[in-house]
């Protein structure tokens, strides 16, 4: 086309600078024929002799159509409807492809989601109480001599006033102490949980009666205020909600109270188990002078408020002092410098009430499904990767005509977003519905837990709210982009002239190992094998826990604890205990019954110190003895073996000579290798008087304050003749314990109805809650790993599947002339297997640094123990042989006449 | 593609077509609608097959010294197309040729 043919002039030039430019945005296949075309026109235009304006506007209107044919190819809204429908119109066609990614995405994002809840609740952020930033928790602390850190302790009475007076930046500063009480006086006697506080407590938690009143200061000690406040739960359950309920009385272990108050619905107490609160100055009367009198009587915790103006550091000064205050005024009463000065420290409640073994316990968790949903996004990326090569040529021919790369990047990731948004979307909803399962796992994990009768998570905060949805959106849309970016990336960069050659058939596929996808199989195989040891380290923990001789046989036996008023004598406690022992023997099922103190695993029941050995006082055995009154058949209705002599009989009673049954520890403490019976020990106790005891028995070690926590010395002694009004009654059947929980309850209450039994469990249940924890992280970690497992070993059998096919001619060949089809498989799998060595290598690698995060969670075992990770790293290259031997071994069924045919 | 109601916009470009106004530039003086809307509705007609498009004859262009043009004419189904759309609007709004109204696509 010549210049000639143009009129002349500035305008028509510019416009066809302006349309030459325009025709840039034009896709590449039709360029050349849209500028012929709006040139033909604006010569037209000209020719006609429109005004120099319409010509510029023709212009114009050109580039911006040249704008809308691209938006055209590449798509705005309506590319991606179009996109959306052909994705569709994939999946469609291949329906397995799409439910195996959409579940593998829904169980990834669903654990992320589910974990990311309990996650939450774990950190220090979440409290219900307002203002919960500037609450501390006051400790007492017992300073180590060898510089180990401190104790802490709960407070007596007499300590907490010298503290309080010391500490005026932490104020209020209220004292609780969380129980469980008897009640009685309204319907039927029931256990249920007491906060005993002073007076500042209900205003320092920001909490006020909806009913009646508040406690007030008058209800100080030493006044001996017996008042009671409500919670909402039991105002509603006991009293219907009636607001009169104000002045009625309540009895409390036997002790009348005044109700004068009800607390807001919701509302628990800093135990979260509290119905009833009651001044701490009515435990005088409730529960002995004893318990504000005495200065080592350690039974309550402190929290206070920094007072305006004041910080942390401020208050951890004053604390210094006041710590400092409190030895001076309770010094150690031994005076032998064996324990070191009494200190006081202030600790932020956001953090104390974070437990940090739930924390640690989430923690792992929480990275295992991260590691998971890594392993699915690697999976998914791996099998789109697949299908964009497939289709290589396809988007190479398209992308030689013009097809802009974002067009192809924006179809791959239309397809990993939909299946991500379709598994975030069941992901959630799977989530919501394992919320309880979490919610159970985690307070049985945080059972054997628990310090300063704090709550530490409340169960009840965890739930769908609006950050858990938003999480589970976040991790959809992630897994779509890290899942989608990798083929994207592939398919925007066609190597043209190879796949098209290919694709006309004029060349052969090279790439045999596509490297992105052996990459991603690797990856998966190193994150499947972090898995992998993580739940191998569980289980051999678990399997350490479980080999714990704790000392009793479990299976048949019942525990239930009972606490009778202070208005029985002892003699009358006897006679009670007595009764209720033969009367439940004669139960139809059951084999013996006994009593004690506590149950096994439950806690450290009453600690003593060994007084006085034979004719010479002793220093005391590592920390103190264990001081336990049990009734005749307790070693046998537990199963402690007898190790030497005998023990109690009904010859032991209240006006024979006291005597004593020891543990093998505390008879190898107190007396090394020389027998144990017939020496004579005195413990510093009230109840047995310290009077000298004969030891007439040893006993095997009862593992009393928990599983992983080694028997202390323990000394038995008769409950004849050192009755208490407490205690906890052990029932041993032949078949399901709890199947007699309501026989036994009806023994009690025709012996004393208004005694409530509590604390029901069989042993069984004591042991596995000390290894719910273990169990549980084990449970979740295996699932990871099987999940993960299986992943990597489809993804590995895939890449060498599609391997096999791509190689039949070679394999033909081969096969052809007279290579034996064992070589073949072998020449196949090398590969395979090579790449499963590298990522379970650095599977190895990467599990070193990531289990050292679980290593408080462990039992006896080390976080970089080799067994584990050798077994681990067995496993998985067994699965990953195996996974490559399945389309390796086709290579046999290859006809080598049709391979050689084929393309 | 299901058969869905044309636009006035739309119509009065098929009609232009039929009436022998074949060229890109035609149909703006015709309809007198801008470059822009009327290429827009081109292409979709195209891609709908209701018109074609083709080039003259690069002699004719180069006998007369000029550039080569494009041309569109109506298919069968775009024939019939219109006819339906005629009807109806008929029926509507008497065959009253509306102001440009871009074409709404799903």
């Amino acid at each position: 086309m010549s210049a000639g043919v143009w009129p002349a002039g500035r305008t028509v030039t510019m416009c066809r600078v302006l349309l030459s430019f325009a025709s840039r945005s034009v896709p590449l296949l039709g360029r050349a024929d849209w500028l012929a075309e709006w040139e033909g026109e604006l010569w037209a235009l000209a020719r006609r002799g429109e005004s120099r304006l319409a010509l510029v506007r023709f212009a114009l209107a050109g580039l911006s159509e040249a704008r809308w044919e691209k938006r055209m190819e590449e798509g705005t809204m309506n590319g991606i409807a179009q996109d959306i429908r052909l994705a569709l119109r994939g999946f469609g066609r291949t329906p397995g492809f799409a439910l195996v990614v959409i579940a593998v995405l829904t169980l990834g994002i669903g654990a992320n989601t589910a974990l990311f809840s309990a996650l939450k609740a774990t950190l220090p952020s979440s409290s219900p109480y307002p203002g919960a930033d500037r609450l501390v928790m006051v400790d007492l602390l017992f300073e180590k001599t060898d510089g180990a850190p401190a104790d802490t302790a709960p407070w007596s009475y007499p300590k907490f006033e010298v503290a309080k007076q010391g500490l005026g930046l932490v104020t209020p500063l209220a004292g609780y102490a969380s129980q469980t009480g008897t009640l009685t006086g309204v319907g039927g006697a029931a256990r249920i949980g007491v906060e005993y506080v002073t007076p500042a407590y209900l205003e320092l938690l920001g909490v006020r009666p909806v009913v009646g009143r508040a406690f007030d200061a008058t209800e100080e000690v030493p006044n001996p205020a017996l008042v009671v406040i409500l919670s909402h739960t039991l105002w509603q359950s006991r009293w219907g909600g009636d607001p009169g309920v104000i002045g009625e009385t309540l009895r409390l272990n036997g002790t009348p109270l005044e109700i004068v108050g009800v607390l807001p619905s919701g509302f628990r107490g800093a135990s979260g188990a509290a119905d009833l609160w009651v001044p701490m100055a009515a435990t005088s009367t409730i529960q002995g002078a004893w318990r504000l009198r005495r200065p080592f009587a350690h039974w309550f915790q402190a929290i206070g408020r920094l007072a305006p103006g004041s910080g942390l550091a401020d208050a951890q000064a004053q604390a210094k002092q006041a710590g400092a205050a409190v030895d001076a005024a309770y010094p150690d009463p031994s005076g032998k410098g064996e324990v070191g000065p009494q200190g006081v420290a202030v600790v932020p409640f956001l953090r104390a009430r974070v437990n940090p073994l739930a924390r640690a316990a989430v923690t792992a968790v929480s990275i295992g499904a991260v590691l998971l949903l890594l392993i699915a996004c690697a999976n998914v990326a791996s099998l789109l990767l697949a299908r964009a090569t497939a289709r290589g040529s396809d988007q190479a021919v398209r992308a030689a005509l013009g097809a802009g790369r974002g067009r192809l990047v924006r179809e791959s990731l239309v397809e990993s977003m939909l299946l991500s948004i379709t598994g975030g979307v069941l992901g959630i909803a799977f989530a919501a519905a394992s919320q309880r399962l979490v919610s159970t796992a985690v307070r049985n994990a945080l059972e054997t837990a628990g310090t300063r009768g704090l709550q530490y998570i409340d169960p009840a905060t965890l739930g769908m709210d609006g950050s858990v949805l938003v999480a589970g959106v976040g991790f959809a849309l992630l897994t779509g982009l890290l899942a989608g970016l990798w083929p994207a990336r592939l398919a925007s960069k066609p190597d043209l002239t190879h796949d098209l050659r290919a694709a006309t058939g004029s060349v052969g596929r090279r790439r045999e190992w596509p490297s992105g996808r052996g990459l991603l199989v690797a990856g998966q195989l190193a994150l499947t094998l972090v898995l992998l040891a993580g739940a191998g380290l569980m289980a051999a923990s678990l399997g350490g826990l479980r080999r714990i001789d704790a000392g009793f046989s479990n299976t048949g036996v019942l525990s239930l604890r009972f606490e009778r008023g202070r208005s029985a004598t002892a003699e009358e406690n006897r006679v009670f205990e007595e009764q209720l022992v033969q009367t439940a023997s004669r139960l139809p099922g059951v084999v013996s019954v006994s009593t004690g103190v506590c149950a096994p695993l439950t806690g450290r029941c009453e600690v003593a110190g060994v007084r006085q050995v034979d004719d010479r006082t002793t220093a005391e055995p590592g920390g103190g003895v264990l001081a336990y009154d049990v009734s005749q058949d307790y070693f046998a209705t537990l199963g402690v073996r007898l190790v030497e002599g005998r023990t109690f009989d009904g010859t032991d009673r209240t006006d024979a000579p006291p005597v004593a049954v020891i543990n093998e520890t505390a008879a190898r403490t107190l007396f090394g290798t020389s027998p144990a019976i017939d020496h004579r020990i005195a413990i510093t106790r009230s109840l047995t008087d310290g009077r000298m005891a004969r030891v007439i028995g040893v006993v095997a070690d009862v593992r009393y304050a928990g599983l992983e926590t080694a028997a202390m010395p323990a000394v038995y002694f008769s409950r004849s003749q050192s009755m208490q009004g407490y205690g906890t009654l052990f029932v041993r059947t032949a078949g399901d314990p709890y199947g007699l929980v309501d026989a036994v309850r009806g023994v009690t209450m025709s012996l004393d109805p208004e005694l409530p039994l509590y604390d029901v469990v069989s042993l069984a249940d004591l042991r596995a809650r000390q290894e719910a924890r273990t169990r549980v992280l084990l449970a979740l970690l295996a699932g990871f790993a099987g999940t993960g497992l299986l992943l990597s070993a489809i993804g590995l059998y895939g890449i060498v599947a599609w391997s096999v096919s791509r190689r039949r001619k070679e394999m033909g060949l081969r096969l052809v002339l007279g290579a034996p089809g064992r070589d073949i498989i072998a020449i196949v799998m090398k590969r395979p297997l090579l790449l499963a060595g590298t990522g379970i290598a650095s599977g190895v690698v990467a599990a070193l640094g990531l289990t050292r995060l679980v290593r408080g969670l462990l039992f006896e075992v080390s976080p970089s123990d080799p067994r584990v990770l050798g077994v681990a790293a067995g496993i998985l290259l067994a699965i990953a042989a195996i996974a490559a031997w399945i389309p390796a071994r086709r290579v046999n069924r290859i006809d080598p006449a049709t391979a050689l045919r084929s393309d | 593609m299901s058969p869905r109601r044309m636009g006035a916009g739309t119509t009065s470009i098929l009609q232009a077509i039929a009436t022998g106004h074949k060229h890109g530039a035609d149909i703006m003086a015709v309809t007198g609608q801008g470059g822009g809307t009327v290429y827009k509705v081109l292409r979709r007609l195209e891609i709908r097959e209701l018109i074609e498009g083709a080039w003259e004859d690069a002699e004719v262009a180069e006998a007369e010294r000029r550039p080569r043009r494009r041309y569109y004419r109506l298919t069968a189904e775009g024939r019939s197309r219109l006819s339906m759309a005629v009807e109806s609007n008929r029926g509507v709004r008497h065959g009253s040729v509306g102001p440009a109204e871009p074409e709404r696509s799903r």
